[in-house]
């Protein structure tokens, strides 16, 4: 696993600065002038540098070397992927293991790297068409990415971007287990890179009534406050997060460290162009990855919201968690990841996921900041400003995006 | 232009491009491929080259360029134009 995120750039920091509720909120650097939204989770100024020389000291040399090159000819966004992609197969352990290169898959969890990349060549050739990125039209494909990825890994198996919006997360992670389950591949790297949003699309979202706007403008740590009473909105972070998941006996044959067992993902759709979010397809797709994963509704004994501080999405959700769950919802351990986070977008899910394995594995759920009243509409324990020592066995990761998309992912510990 | 600022020009925006050359001495004779530059690294050095230039090249103009000694003859040609 691998994660860049606000809150840290390794599992050790990113893990502990959640369990102390930390925000990764603040003020954005580069705020554009008439553009509605001022904060958010801002990694402009991460320095991929330092993080390249760290992974100098776990890549093996001519990985590095590959790294270094592609990253410094590449787009950011695309240098984070190959940063994220480079660490998580060092963490687990696969540089060096003997396998055919074609079994070796990579998905990328949504599209959506290239924008600022793209508003940067589009603004540059209107001053001069010769000033726009000679390469422009190959690197902002959703392959060069992955292209990049391959190359420094090494590996050619399958690899392709799955959209879904802000579901991207378990939509990647599904694709990855058919790979494993159905076409040959032994193992399957699933990568998020940051989902970056131009000044526009930010504007835009808040001119549509979805980010917390204006009365946390001083104190941007305090504005994501997901099942609260007074939640008005997200608001936008930046992330990128990567996982390998690999068939089992092969995962046992070369005694490779497990963090967590997917058990499966369920996806269904609102057939609707309306983001209004629903409760029933909600509940339905909890329920389509309970049958996916073979597993009854009171193994679960943690949910990672979506729970995005939206008004209505989480009111929606915490119905839908009520309908599944019964007469055990208000009982069933959860919270909402994105009130210090905040809300990834296309990688948020990913960074979620590798969360939720890092409180399975520390016996510890992270705190839902924030929380002065909850919505009385919502009686869920959702671990509200503080961290709850607590080992889940079974957990569901929730995530939800544009277009109606839904879905549901169930891990299990593994150990 | 000099053809030696050319060629100094050339140096500094292949080792912008592959950083991997900062430390190397350069044969300018030898063709790129051989120097295991890509095309795609090519076209990425010449296209800093020209702007920092002044010239606007056709891509054709790049059809028969093999080494840096190619390079600077059709940089100047189109500069003098």
């Amino acid at each position: 696993m691998s994660v860049i995120s606000t809150l840290g750039d390794d599992l050790g920091a990113f893990h502990a600065n959640l369990l102390r509720g930390k925000s990764g909120i603040t003020a954005w650097k580069a705020p554009v002038s008439g553009c509605f939204s001022r904060i958010g989770g801002d990694m402009s100024a991460y320095d991929m540098g330092a993080k390249l020389s760290s992974l100098g000291r776990i890549l093996p040399t001519a990985v590095f070397r590959r790294l270094g090159k592609l990253v410094h000819q590449s787009p950011r966004a695309t240098g984070i992927g190959m940063l994220i992609a480079g660490q998580a197969f060092a963490d687990a352990g696969l540089f060096g293991v003997k396998i055919r290169p074609e079994r070796l898959s990579a998905i990328l969890a949504g599209p959506y790297l290239y924008d600022l990349y793209k508003q940067a060549n589009w603004l540059a050739f209107a001053s001069d068409p010769d000033d726009s990125d000679v390469a422009l039209a190959l690197k902002e494909m959703d392959t060069d990415a992955l292209a990049c990825i391959m190359e420094v890994l090494g590996i050619n198996g399958p690899c392709f971007s799955t959209g879904g919006a802000c579901a991207a997360g378990n939509i990647a992670l599904r694709t990855a287990m058919d790979e494993i389950r159905y076409h040959g591949s032994s193992a399957a790297l699933v990568v998020s890179g940051f989902h970056e949003l131009t000044p526009a699309s930010l504007h835009s979202l808040a001119r549509m009534g979805a980010l917390s706007l204006d009365r946390f403008d001083a104190e941007p740590g305090r504005a994501s406050r997901p099942f609260a009473a007074d939640r008005n909105g997200f608001v936008p972070a930046t992330g990128a997060a990567g996982l390998v998941i690999e068939e089992l006996t092969h995962a046992l044959g070369r005694g490779a460290r497990i963090y967590a067992e997917v058990l499966g993902v369920g996806i269904n759709t609102n057939s609707s162009r309306n983001p209004t979010p629903q409760a029933e397809p909600m509940a339905r797709v909890m329920e389509l990855a309970l049958e996916e994963a073979d597993v009854d509704k009171n193994e679960i004994d943690y949910l990672c919201a979506h729970a995005t501080a939206t008004p209505l999405g989480d009111l929606a959700e915490a119905r839908a968690i009520e309908r599944v769950f019964g007469a055990r919802a208000g009982k069933l351990k959860i919270n909402a990841l994105k009130s210090m986070l905040g809300h990834q977008l296309g990688a948020s899910a990913l960074v979620e996921m590798v969360a939720c394995v890092l409180q399975m594995r520390n016996g510890v759920l992270y705190p839902t900041i924030n929380m002065e009243r909850r919505d009385p509409e919502i009686s869920l324990d959702v671990c509200a400003n503080q961290c709850v020592e607590y080992r889940p066995d079974t957990v569901m990761k929730n995530a939800f995006g544009f277009g109606g998309v839904n879905s549901a992912a169930i891990l299990r510990r593994y150990d | 232009m000099k053809k030696e600022e050319v060629v100094q020009l050339l140096m500094k925006n292949l080792k912008l491009v592959i950083p991997e050359f900062e430390d190397e001495t350069v044969d300018t004779s030898l063709s790129y491929k051989d120097l295991g530059v890509s095309s795609l690294e090519l076209v990425e050095i010449v296209a800093v080259t020209s702007k920092e230039m002044g010239v606007k090249l056709s891509p054709t103009a790049l059809a028969s360029v093999k080494t840096t000694e190619d390079l600077t003859q059709v940089l100047m040609a189109a500069k003098a134009k």
